[in-house]
């Protein structure tokens, strides 16, 4: 065997030795980080438990970097002196992403949404699917993915519509001048009184605007489990207008019933 | 005569049971069960229930089905205590003067649970298979604590006594007894009352003093608001009945000492605001 082809067979062996090891810790890793994930799950909230997650997966993969390089023979010190320089001319090219970066830290230790949390930022509504390093991951009512820097996420204002077990919501509308309050009143209280997901503690708010060009305007508000607002909507606006209609009491016809949610 | 018993459900037979606010059909088609509710709206409860009637099976009402593991004809219909928590509104609010204690009653509406098989075909208990589990009444939903924190309980309105013969109990709800020990030094306004559902004991109370009939019977709720002026509501120990007059008829949902129930037990004595 020449020599020439016993360092071909040598760094053969090398690269397999590498690749095996390289395999078997990442593996390990993602089983240590499955296993810490299974061994909390139950303790802690789905963001904390995806941040550890994801903690021991990138400690692991850094550490699968530097295990490779010293196998190679590279000189560590070299290479993270060597990127303590390229660190400055990359952080003046990455200044977005390392805004992002930081202001995922701010994010996630303000706590003011997690997984699974509805929010709306900048009129974009839906449900929290991940917290990442960069940016945060939402699904919207009709299915959109959509992935919002958190540099952004810190600048814009942020809705979490779940953050609390219970909402109210406030139907406005107009009734005519003709109409008895009192019976308006009664009306809204029994019709939400037989809506099974209407909380009756707190009690519905009823109040009485101001006169309007075309009538009374009135704002009525129903309380409800969070899990429950378009039941809730549909079931409320289907009365009013069936439970008016019974009950004589007009919605001028110009008028709307407006939903604040 | 009580529905709480198994009943023989004929292959291809449709059944009614009307019981309080409640009208359930079961039907059964070899190994398929199908069952459909159906609430009076307005509430208008029944005294006399319905048991078993046979009726003809109506395609067109909203059923449920469920396909069982083997042929079994026996639905066992069992009561069962509210699955949460029950936010008690007196009709008429009244005081207790500090030193004072008073008992009260009141009808509490109960769940019905429905299992397959039973005596003769699967003894076991932990062998039937469940069917269903539904209240006998629709009790309004209500919140107990503030907007930011509290528990989700049913509500119920309903005025309290202080002798228990002045009650109407109709079947498919219990008689509740809450015994209220005011020991501070101020007078404590019952204007709504949180009974722990899931730790009460329902019981069958066999020789009862009215009509000599049986009829249900929770466990002994009680409230106690100490001279620290905070509130402990607990649930009298089944060894405080007398045991020739009552028989145990479900046991509680939730064990007392699991960690969830003293935990939101601790949430209501917290959030009640007493």
């Amino acid at each position: 065997m020449t020599l020439e082809r016993f360092l071909e067979f040598e760094t053969y062996i090398v690269a397999v030795r590498l690749l095996a090891t390289v395999a078997v810790a990442l593996v390990l890793v993602k089983l240590v980080a499955y296993l810490v994930g299974k061994a909390v799950e139950k303790r802690i909230s789905r963001q904390s438990m995806m941040l550890i997650k994801k903690a021991i997966l990138y400690t692991g993969i850094v550490g699968i970097i530097m295990m490779v390089l010293s196998q190679l023979g590279l000189n560590l010190a070299a290479i993270l002196g060597a990127f303590g320089v390229a660190g400055i001319a990359i952080g003046f090219a990455a200044q977005t992403s390392v805004s992002n970066v930081i202001s995922g830290m701010f994010l996630i230790s303000e706590k003011s949404f997690e997984i699974g949390d509805v929010i709306n930022v900048n009129g974009n509504a839906g449900i929290v699917l991940s917290v990442d390093l960069l940016s945060v991951k939402i699904r919207t009512f009709d299915n959109q993915y959509i992935r919002i820097p958190n540099e952004t996420m810190i600048k814009s204002e942020m809705i979490n519509v779940t953050r609390f077990p219970i909402r109210r919501l406030n139907f406005e509308f107009t009734v005519s001048f003709a109409s008895d309050l009192a019976v308006v009143k009664k009306t809204l209280n029994d019709l939400v009184a037989e809506i099974p997901e209407c909380l009756d503690n707190p009690e519905p708010l009823f109040v009485i605007r101001q006169f309007g060009p075309r009538g009374v305007d009135l704002l009525f508000g129903v309380w409800f489990t969070r899990d429950n607002f378009l039941i809730v909507k549909n079931a409320v606006l289907e009365r009013i207008k069936t439970e008016f209609n019974k009950a004589g009491i007009e919605i001028p016809a110009a008028g709307t019933v407006a939903v604040q949610s | 005569m009580s529905i709480w018993k198994a009943h023989l459900i004929e292959n291809k037979n449709c059944y009614l049971w009307r019981v309080d606010g409640l009208e359930f059909r079961v039907f059964r088609r070899d190994r398929e069960w199908v069952y459909s509710f159906l609430y009076s709206d307005p509430y208008q409860p029944t005294f006399s229930p319905v048991e078993c009637e046979q009726v003809s099976y109506d395609p067109g009402m909203d059923w449920t089905r469920l396909i069982t593991q083997s042929d079994v004809s026996l639905l066992a219909l069992a009561p069962r205590a509210p699955d949460r928590p029950v936010v008690i509104r007196p009709d008429r609010p009244f005081l207790v003067n500090p030193g004072a204690q008073v008992k009260i009653f009141f009808s509490l509406p109960l769940w019905i649970s429905a299992h397959l098989g039973a005596d003769g075909e699967r003894t076991r208990k932990e062998d039937r298979e469940p069917l269903f589990e539904t209240p006998v009444r629709r009790l309004s939903s209500t919140w107990l604590g503030d907007t930011m924190e509290g528990k989700l309980c049913y509500g119920l309105r309903t005025d309290l006594y202080e002798n228990p013969d002045e009650i109407r109990i109709y079947p498919g709800c219990a008689l509740c007894s809450l015994h209220v020990l005011n020991q501070s030094s101020e007078a404590l306004s019952v204007d709504k009352l949180a009974i722990p559902s899931g730790i009460i004991t329902l019981y069958r109370r066999t020789k009862s003093p009215l009509s000599g009939g049986s009829f249900m019977q929770t466990s002994e709720v009680n409230l106690l608001y100490s001279r620290e002026k905070t509130i402990s509501v607990t649930v009298a120990p089944r060894t405080l009945h007398s045991p020739d007059d009552l028989e145990i008829e479900a046991e509680p949902r939730n064990k007392a000492g699991d960690s969830f129930w003293k935990k939101s037990l601790t949430v209501l004595k917290k959030i009640s605001n007493y």
